[in-house]
């Protein structure tokens, strides 16, 4: 009998496919992962205790920091959850903006997965590619809200600002829709990216639901679960979710190309209403001295990164008595340790990749 | 001699002022800024810092992006210390500058990342543009340009030896992490439905949640298996003055149902990682903040 | 060669100085100019591919470092070089500062094979060929040293690839080697090269021919200088930085200065066998045809240098073309691909070639 000893080796904190500061702590035989454990928490801020110690205005600019790559959503979970327990309808024109941001927001974030995955593959130019096109997103952000990533645009009852110039933004589709065809020829028909990618990491439905993974990773699966079809702001567009039945790398890459388009068409659909209802009518709740009835209020939207959530519970003071946030990264952390097993090294970075999985999220 | 001397020092400080590489370390928001600023618009390679090396045996510069935590913070140091001379680090980004957003009410966030290595250049702005980030590398380049050698070694000397001393602590952490399995697979419990009515017996529907008292692993393995609510969105915990209220929130795919189901817990609970996988995570974040121990 | 030997001895005969001066010292010029030589040409070529890096994807490339950022990687090395050199303390002290060593050696050595132009070889032998593939591999005995010493996982880890990695590759690169020595009936690189000299120019030269074996021999020259998309050694997003992990300021730039001479010389090795060598791809040279008389002669050195180089160049920018192109192969897969894929055609090659050397007789000898 040969003794087989085993390699530990310490993927992170400091690493550069981690995405941050994830640390994966694997256990090799050879170059096959044996086991994996993440260990997270290494960006953790107190985002819910700092909560219970500021008043809810002053937390909202806090909130864009939980995911840096998709701000908005975060905000929009909180400006729901207020004005859902202060019974405020939001009028057409606010909702409509709602939508045109967030839905920024997303092609932004899902820009920057396509270029970080090519990145964690060992491709070079995509990355430029891609954040080539969400610099021009992001500039449209600057314009509107005055920062790129930290907008702070939302506000209890509203938005902070009209919206203008959405020429910009028909321009920036009519851009992306050419690119994203790039994109297919530069990536898709890759045969090292194909091999890389089709069959790998495979994740069923039943794992995906007992591990709580939503999102693209879930579609991709071949599951319709897309929690904007239910959402109140979505109500009046028509779109279909992504839903692929690759179960793979490959699938939930063409989910996130997919949803690029997905989220144009929504975009075009917004600016038709922006451009129909001329003026921004909307009644802001005074932010000092802001108190929620007393009760459990909760929030769900479709993040980028899967179903984001923020629970709040009041006490009928100026400030949360509890808020907790529900974020998809933190889920797919977990998943790693089932995914990872039993894949070669390289493997397994482009698979953690795959998942989309950021930091901040995670860690809170 | 002072000539010979001067010249030495021009073309040391002209090539380490124009090929600063950095280090691949971002840790949040910033980092994405510092992408940003790699990417095509910005083009940090103009200035040659383009060669971003994963090892820090080979970078010059640390660009620190991002919130550093208490927990992060041994490895920050360590990574600068495993850097080779002349090192350079520019703090990215208000967080790192002096605890930023997090200054005030955070118990993680190190308030500023010059409590623990030396800092060259401060970029305030959260998160910076990528044009600042670009001029915080010409005024390093210009701190470079205008230094000798002797300040240098003077700057290494006395730096160095008392931060060890101020942060010890740190550098006896040893990345250590806590072994505590809450795993025991048993597999699923098998019930009917009167044995889901003697559950629910003494259960209330409070706010729309079902308050159930005991048997909450049984509890929930019953609704998955029966009622096909098969994704545990998240495990919510409150401090409640009773004790700490745990909320598991239950939706069902197919029905495009919810369902929440809470549960009072004093220091122990139920640990349901055997019937979600997904619990492992939520059961681990509420031990660490809330203390409630997952049997 | 010769030629310029006598002239040498003759100078110092007049002179008085005594011969066996001459003898030594003759052989010091040529591996000068070729040390010198190199480090301009790595330099250049680091510079030229961050460059056109930045090119294919938008993006300017260093310029702010003297005249179109001309001078940034003599920064980059000077840098280097007076950067603290670390030795961390779990290491093989002997071996690991071995290593560097070794990974530059074999690189002079192999460039020394090299035919420049009809008279310029610093060393001739019947069977340069063969002796430049033994040499050409021994950089992964260094790779071997440094990853062991440097006491670091993810050094043995990108040792472990690349090992297995240059051995899969040898072999199709050999047998590939083998159908152009069939063609040119010799082992010798100034051979092989005359052996593709007609008045066709360009079609005369064996990658018309030996198309399948030129394909394997660039996949297996790209394997064996770990260059994208085989690039698993150093793999950035895997391994931090491979072998090398450990290694800081002068023993980096060692590795750095290694791998690029090799990437230089292993391209002008495929143009010597594949793209004619130092021929004109016209058929005839230019400064015989403008210059006559003695001067032609002398530029017509020049000249053959000039293509040969020019032909290497084309070879490089197609290899940064590739990293700027393509991900990276997984490590199982890239195995697979040379053993079951590669191997068998370039022994398949080699039948063509045999076939074809005998079919065609006179052609190509």
């Amino acid at each position: 009998m040969t003794n087989i000893e085993t390699l530990k080796l310490n993927l992170g904190p400091q690493h550069p496919s981690t995405h941050g500061v994830l640390r994966l702590i694997l256990e090799l035989e050879g170059e096959k992962i044996i086991s994996c454990k993440p260990d997270v928490g290494y960006l953790h801020r107190g985002m819910e205790k700092i909560a219970e110690k500021l008043t809810y205005i002053q937390y909202l600019p806090m909130v864009d920091r939980i995911d840096y790559l998709a701000g908005f959503f975060y905000s929009e979970l909180l400006c729901e959850n207020i004005e859902k327990a202060l019974e405020i309808e939001l009028s057409e024109r606010v909702k409509a903006i709602r939508v045109l941001m967030l839905e920024l927001n997303r092609i932004a974030s899902h820009l920057l997965w396509i270029g970080a995955f090519l990145m964690d593959l060992g491709a070079v130019s995509p990355f430029f590619y891609t954040f080539r096109e969400r610099e021009l997103v992001l500039k449209y952000f600057e314009k509107v809200t005055g920062q790129r990533m930290m907008n702070n645009y939302f506000v209890f009852g509203g938005v902070r600002r009209d919206i203008f110039d959405l020429g910009d933004v028909k321009d920036f589709l009519k851009i992306l829709k050419n690119k994203i065809k790039d994109y297919e020829r530069i990536i898709d028909r890759n045969p090292i990216f194909k091999q890389r990618t089709i069959g790998k990491g495979i994740l069923e439905p039943d794992i995906a639901f007992n591990d709580s993974i939503t999102g693209v990773n879930l579609r991709a699966s071949g599951v319709n679960l897309d929690f904007r079809t239910k959402h109140c702001l979505y109500k009046d567009y028509e779109f279909n979710p992504v839903v692929l039945n690759g179960k793979d790398s490959f699938s939930r890459y063409r989910a996130r190309v997919l949803e690029l388009t997905l989220s144009a068409s929504i975009i075009e659909q917004t600016i038709e209403k922006l451009e129909q209802n001329g003026e921004l009518k909307q009644t802001l709740i005074k932010p000092l001295g802001l108190k929620l009835p007393e009760g459990e209020y909760y929030s769900e939207i479709e993040a980028p990164r899967g179903l984001a959530g923020c629970y709040i519970k009041s006490t009928v003071e100026e400030r949360p008595y509890r808020l907790k946030w529900r974020t998809g990264s933190y889920y797919a952390v977990n998943l790693l340790r089932k995914l990872l097993k039993g894949v070669y090294l390289n493997d397994a970075i482009a698979i953690a990749g795959s998942l989309d999985i950021i930091l901040p999220e995670v860690d809170k | 001699m002072n000539v010979i001397i001067s010249s030495i020092d021009f073309i040391l400080n002209w090539s380490r002022a124009n090929s600063l590489w950095p280090l691949t370390f971002a840790t949040s928001c910033c980092g994405i800024e510092m992408m940003q600023t790699v990417a095509s618009n910005n083009d940090i390679a103009r200035f040659g810092s383009e060669v971003f090396r994963g090892s820090p045996r080979q970078a010059d510069l640390l660009i620190c992006a991002g919130t550093i935590t208490h927990k992060m913070a041994p490895a920050l140091l360590r990574l600068y210390e495993q850097m080779p001379e002349p090192k350079y680090v520019i703090a990215m980004g208000a967080c790192t500058c002096g605890g930023g957003m997090f200054a005030e009410n955070s118990y993680s966030v190190i308030r500023g990342i010059d409590k623990i290595i030396p800092v060259d250049v401060y970029l305030p702005m959260c998160p910076p543009k990528p044009e600042a980030l670009l001029d915080a590398i010409k005024e390093l380049q210009d701190k470079i340009k205008q230094e000798t050698l002797l300040e240098r070694k003077v700057f290494t000397d006395n730096h160095i030896s008392g931060l060890k001393e101020d942060c010890g602590m740190l550098i006896e952490n040893d990345f250590s992490i806590t072994n505590r399995s809450i795993l025991n697979n048993k597999g699923g419990i098998n019930m009917d439905l009167e044995e889901l009515k003697r559950l629910l017996g003494n259960s209330e529907l409070i706010d729309g949640k079902v308050v159930i008292k005991s048997d909450l692993a049984k509890t929930i393995d019953f609704i998955k298996n029966n009622y096909g609510f098969n994704i545990l969105k998240e495990i919510t915990a409150v401090d409640t003055t009773n004790g700490i209220e745990l909320s598991y929130r239950l939706y069902s795919v197919e029905d495009e149902e919810e369902v929440i189901i809470s549960i009072v817990a004093q220091n122990e609970a139920e640990s349901i990682s055997k019937i979600f996988d997904s619990a492992v995570a939520d059961e681990k974040e509420i031990f660490d903040m809330f203390g409630i121990n997952f049997i | 060669m010769n030629y310029l030997y006598f002239l040498y001895i003759e100078f110092l005969a007049k002179h008085q100085i005594p011969q066996i001066f001459g003898d030594i010292t003759f052989y010091c010029i040529p591996i000068t100019i070729i040390f010198i030589a190199l480090l301009v040409v790595v330099l250049a070529l680091v510079l030229v591919e961050r460059k056109m890096l930045g090119w294919f994807t938008q993006r300017k490339g260093p310029n702010r470092v003297g005249f179109w950022g001309i001078l940034q990687t003599v920064a980059d090395a000077f840098k280097l070089l007076c950067k603290e050199n670390i030795t961390p303390n779990a290491v093989d002290r002997f071996l690991f500062n071995l290593a560097p060593v070794i990974m530059f050696t074999p690189a002079l050595v192999v460039l020394g094979l090299i035919p420049y132009s009809a008279e310029f070889t610093f060393a001739n032998f019947e069977t340069n060929s063969l002796i430049y593939i033994v040499f050409a591999v021994l950089p992964v005995m260094s790779i071997l040293i440094g990853g062991w010493a440097s006491n670091n996982k993810y050094s043995l880890m990108g040792t472990m690839r690349n090992i297995s990695q240059v051995l899969a590759y040898e072999l199709p690169m050999a047998f590939s080697l083998l159908g152009v020595i069939t063609l040119a009936s010799s082992m010798n690189l100034g051979k092989i090269t005359l052996a593709q000299n007609s008045a066709n120019g360009i079609l005369g030269w064996f990658w018309l021919p030996c198309i399948i074996g030129f394909a394997v021999m660039f996949i297996s020259i790209l394997a064996e200088l770990n260059r994208c998309p085989f690039d698993l050694p150093e793999a950035e997003s895997e391994l931090i930085c491979g072998y090398n992990t450990e290694y800081s300021g002068m023993r980096f730039a060692l590795f750095y200065l290694g791998e690029y001479s090799l990437l230089f010389a292993n391209a002008l090795f495929l143009s010597v066998l594949f793209l004619g060598g130092y021929l004109s791809p016209f058929g005839r040279y230019l400064s015989t045809m403008l210059f006559a008389g003695q001067f032609g002669e002398i530029l017509l050195y020049f000249e053959q240098a000039f293509w040969l180089i020019l032909k290497s160049f084309f070879i490089i920018f197609v290899i940064i073309w590739i990293r700027a192109v393509f991900p990276r192969m997984a490590s199982f897969d890239l195995l697979k691909f040379s053993w079951t894929f590669l191997l068998p055609v370039s022994i398949l090659n080699l039948f063509l070639m045999v076939i074809l050397k005998f079919i065609t007789g006179g052609v190509y000898a």
